[in-house]
């Protein structure tokens, strides 16, 4: 029987890998987000219609569905990934997609007047871009970018359905070692919490500080 | 859909022999991409006849359409469970009374934080030694109707509070007691307003119940998975069908949407209502979205 400080830290080291993945996945997403972005508010029609494509069979494909064919299926053509790095590309991919649409929510959320203002004093492109449109941009897209990066804490727990040692199946194995249900998945919830709750707090604080009166 | 964007201006003859230039670039960039992925799939054989031979049998298609009913029948139970718990959480939560309102938010926010997946294993794992010996199906509605039930909730809530509070207050005025001006003006309109988030919500529910395969729960994704290792060479040919199976369901799913979307719209601008009601629901669907889940605005 194992002590409960060694319990402890099984879960901290779960905690950290749920961090590993859920950074390294949205850091990717992000950057993928924002290529799609531009391809998707772009006047070049084939981006835009790629873009639209990718945001539409990611919004069609079942998550867990993703990663099993990435893990079992890539093999098949010869690409070979670690569980780990599987699950952080196919979580970066399938997330992309919503932060693209954010992002383009975000952009159009720019009232046209002052895009048309910046255009009729003489700014080109790249200065309204740089000067009007991504500073208020970010503001609307801040909160939902937050959202996302809390979902996305959650979403990393499919990792446990291939035996990535996330906190879900840090708890799954404890479960099968001591037979003690409750306290293991309450633990394991009491850990998503403790990463969820105070980005919650944090992004909250965060809006309050950005928003602007309109 | 998209919007027409004043980034930047209509282009002149110039630029646009420009923008010709680059889209034909970036078309061949695109084929290129998908170009590669087909020689690859093509030189590692996936395209061969023997490979795809599986599908034409009738036990094979039948096998996998059984899965997909599966799937239909844990999400219309599991969707089932999550809009009546939906409702009272979202009711309870906007409550006069402080203890209810603390009730139904700790139950929304604790429901909220755990990840479906590890819901499923506990049920799995709890409900047997309580004594309830569900099958599979049981312990996977149970887990989905429970945290979706708290999604919908915030769905629902954000609905109600986004009508107009005139509504209310004019029913109130009438003479009409809290519960009836709820029942008889706020909620019709705003169950109506929040339609299109709803089945967002339904599409986040369809596609959760993959997650039944980890019980395993004889779904869609699990027989996929049979069918592989029954003929391990076919495994991408029935990653791939398999996909197409929860892509037609989507699909369907999201062709419904955009059509209340713009029947709604459509009525809304003539009758003069404020149209931002959307704009608020289907913001806050953002919420309710799949473990793998994002907004599925």
């Amino acid at each position: 029987m194992e002590s409960l400080p060694s319990f402890a830290w099984r879960f901290i080291q779960g905690m950290g890998v749920t961090i590993e993945l859920s950074l390294l996945s949205f850091a990717m997403a992000f950057v993928l987000g924002v290529a799609l972005t531009v391809m998707a508010v772009g006047p070049l029609a084939p981006l835009r219609w790629f873009a639209a494509t990718y945001v539409e069979i990611m919004r069609m494909t079942p998550l867990l569905a993703l990663l099993l064919l990435f893990v079992f299926g890539l093999p098949k053509l010869g690409f070979m990934y670690s569980l780990i790095a599987s699950s952080v590309l196919v979580l970066g991919f399938y997330t992309a997609a919503w932060i693209a649409e954010v992002l383009r929510a975000g952009v159009n959320a720019v009232p046209p007047g002052q895009i048309e203002a910046a255009r009729s004093i003489g700014m080109t492109f790249t200065q309204v871009l740089a000067n009007v449109v991504i500073p208020q941009a970010v503001r609307t897209v801040i909160p939902p970018l937050g959202n996302l990066f809390v979902i996305q804490i959650k979403a990393s727990s499919i990792a446990a359905a291939i035996g990535v040692f996330d906190i879900t199946y840090t708890a799954q194995r404890i479960n099968f070692e001591t037979a003690q249900a409750v306290p293991t998945f309450a633990s394991a919830m009491v850990a998503y919490m403790l990463l969820t709750v105070p980005l919650g707090m944090f992004m909250r604080r965060l809006e309050q500080k950005m928003a602007v009166a309109r | 859909m998209m919007r027409t964007t004043t980034l930047y201006e209509a282009a002149g003859p110039r630029a646009r022999a420009r923008q010709r230039v680059f889209s034909v670039l970036s078309a061949l960039a695109v084929v290129g991409l998908l170009a590669a992925i087909g020689v690859r799939l093509e030189s590692t054989g996936q395209f061969d006849a023997e490979k795809w031979a599986i599908f034409w049998h009738w036990g094979t298609a039948k096998f996998l359409f059984d899965g997909l009913l599966a799937t239909l029948e844990a999400a219309a139970c599991s969707a089932l469970g999550a809009f009546v718990l939906a409702l009272p959480l979202a009711l309870g939560r906007l409550s006069a009374h402080r203890g209810i309102r603390t009730l139904a938010g700790a139950y929304v926010e604790l429901f909220r934080a755990v990840p479906l997946l590890l819901l499923i294993l506990f049920m799995v794992i709890e409900l047997p030694a309580l004594g309830f010996d569900l099958p599979a199906l049981g312990f996977l509605v149970v887990a989905m109707a429970l945290h979706h039930g708290a999604l919908t909730a915030e769905v629902v809530r954000a609905g109600i509070l986004s009508l107009p509070r005139g509504q209310r207050e004019a029913a109130l005025a009438l003479g009409m007691r809290p519960w009836q001006a709820m029942l008889h003006v706020v909620l019709p309109q705003a169950l109506r307003n929040m339609l299109p988030a709803l089945i967002s919500s339904l599409l986040a529910i369809v596609q959760d119940t993959s997650l039944g395969y980890v019980i395993p729960y004889d779904e869609l994704l699990h027989r996929s998975q049979d069918v592989s290792s029954y003929a391990p060479e076919s495994l991408l040919q029935a990653a791939f069908v398999v996909t197409m199976g929860y892509g037609v369901v989507s699909a369907l799913l999201l062709y419904v949407k955009r059509w209340v979307v713009r029947r709604q719209s459509r009525t809304v601008r003539s009758s003069g209502r404020a149209p931002d009601v959307h704009a608020a629901t289907a913001e806050t669907s953002g919420e309710c979205v799949s473990l793998g889940g994002a907004p599925k605005a």
